[in-house]
């Protein structure tokens, strides 16, 4: 048994589907938390979407696709920011549009590249066997930024969660929080999105915060 | 009358991009007041209270809350907002709400609860005699239970003046009528600022009561005047419907004023 386990962790790309499971097991769990309770689920979906016309635009380029996504999802996160502190109100319709623009404008750049992009897929679906070293250090910044957020703002980041408009009136930097998790969200969405796929996302941001819920007394 | 304004309005003008909600309103309040301001559903209210937190920028006139604009007196309010029944799914404490009220703008300086911090909340929870739900889930409370909770909160900030927003809105008669003596008891050291759609059961208890409809009547009395009732025409609906042993109306007021 021990050999076993001993001869399957042997290969590297093992090792670092255990490592990239670990890391953003963690910070899903934290992130997942802020998602549910500030009732952006749909929000977070939105922002795997978009970072797709980022990986597209990034491979017609030339460039790193994960670069792409990582603008894309901070960028479109950002924006979504902004509407909902400026507007209070219906974002879903937004979010929306931006979930299809991301999405088309991927396909279209993915289209329009020569060659061959099998490799693209694993972006859609996820792909934990092919996490490189590159990725895993990724993974390891974004997931220790995201401990480091939330110890540091854990009170903050209740208040606003818990009630906003009291966490204005006491002064509280309100926005700078909210646009800074919203950035720690769109990091965590693409992590996540390398080993589960921009499909999935949701459910790393979803499921592990729903199960203890069915089993908690209170 | 020579206390010292802790919220003054003069002229305010406020609204949303199409929808003017409040027209010239002039209000003053000083320290150790304990005010009233009744107002049919939609009569500016909640927009009077925005505007006073510095939520919403009046479109004309002045606010100053403690002297200066609402951004930076706000700091004195504890306010008391409706509490919200769809919240229910939010696992939190009775303590952490409380805690809420000693959050400071730095926010490094909020990584743990000071000592003093604590017996604020200690005494907070004791004031609105919660003590023994300090470990209880929010979820587990009745609508009284969570009002208490809400107004624990705005006691932890230390505050100068109280802000209530239709604090008996999900609470019954009974902890109704208790809670108004716990406000009485409150008003000895701070001043209240309160806001409802039910003129009974406030009128026993506030000092002077004010009507808040687009324009805001309030010339710092405890009875109901015929200005007001023209004033804030939708004003004494709840008046006429519950009836208390206490006479908030003039004896021989025109009610004919009323058309």
């Amino acid at each position: 048994m021990i050999d076993l386990i001993r001869n399957i962790f042997a290969y590297d790309f093992m090792r670092n589907a255990l490592f990239a499971s670990l890391l953003v097991g963690v910070a899903c769990g934290l992130i997942g938390t802020l998602v549910v309770l500030n009732r952006i689920v749909f929000l977070g979906g939105g922002i795997a979407h978009a970072a797709y016309g980022g990986i597209g635009l990034a491979y017609y380029f030339g460039q790193d696709p994960m670069l792409g996504a990582i603008l894309f999802s901070v960028l479109s996160a950002l924006g979504m920011g902004v509407v909902h502190l400026r507007t209070k109100a219906r974002s879903d319709t937004l979010i929306g549009v931006m979930w299809s623009i991301g999405m088309a404008t991927g396909i279209i750049f993915v289209s329009l590249t020569p060659g061959f992009k099998a490799d693209l897929m694993s972006y859609l679906f996820g792909s934990l066997l092919a996490v490189s070293d590159t990725d895993l250090r990724l993974m390891a910044f974004v997931a220790l930024a995201v401990v480091a957020f939330v110890a540091v703002l854990y009170r903050s980041l209740q208040a606003i969660s818990f009630d906003e408009t009291f966490s204005t009136v006491r002064n509280l930097p309100v926005a700078a929080i909210y646009l800074s998790m919203l950035v720690m969200i769109g990091l965590t969405v693409v992590i996540a999105m390398r080993i589960v796929g921009l499909i999935m996302v949701i459910a790393m941001l979803t499921i592990p915060l729903r199960l203890p819920a069915c089993f908690r007394k209170t | 009358m020579a206390g010292q304004a802790v919220i003054e309005l003069e002229d305010v003008w406020a609204g949303y991009e199409s929808d003017r909600v409040l027209e010239a309103v002039n209000f003053r309040m000083e320290a150790g007041d304990y005010v009233g301001l009744i107002g049919p559903n939609g009569g500016g209210k909640t927009t009077l209270i925005k505007v006073i937190l510095g939520l919403i920028k009046p479109e004309r006139g002045s606010v100053r809350v403690m002297g200066v604009s609402p951004e930076k007196g706000r700091h004195f309010i504890g306010y008391v907002p409706q509490i919200q029944q769809d919240d229910k799914a939010f696992p939190i404490k009775v303590w952490d709400v409380v805690s809420m009220g000693r959050l400071k703008t730095n926010i490094l300086s909020n990584l743990h609860l000071t000592d003093i911090d604590k017996a604020v909340i200690e005494r907070s929870l004791r004031q609105m005699d919660i003590l023994d739900l300090a470990r209880r889930s929010i979820n587990e409370l009745s609508g009284g239970q969570r009002q208490r909770v809400t107004i624990a909160r705005a006691l932890a900030t230390e505050p100068n003046i109280l802000l209530l927003d239709e604090p008996t809105s999900s609470v019954d008669s009974r902890s109704s009528s208790q809670l108004y003596d716990l406000l009485a008891e409150l008003n000895k050291s701070i001043s209240i600022l309160l806001i409802s759609h039910d003129l009974t059961a406030i009128s026993t208890y506030v000092k002077t009561i004010g009507c808040v409809n687009r324009r805001l009547v309030y010339n710092g009395q405890k009875e109901i005047t015929g200005e007001m009732l023209s004033g804030a025409y939708d004003c004494p609906v709840d008046l006429v419907a519950h009836g208390v042993p206490h006479r908030v109306l003039p004896s021989h007021q025109e009610e004919d004023d009323h058309d």
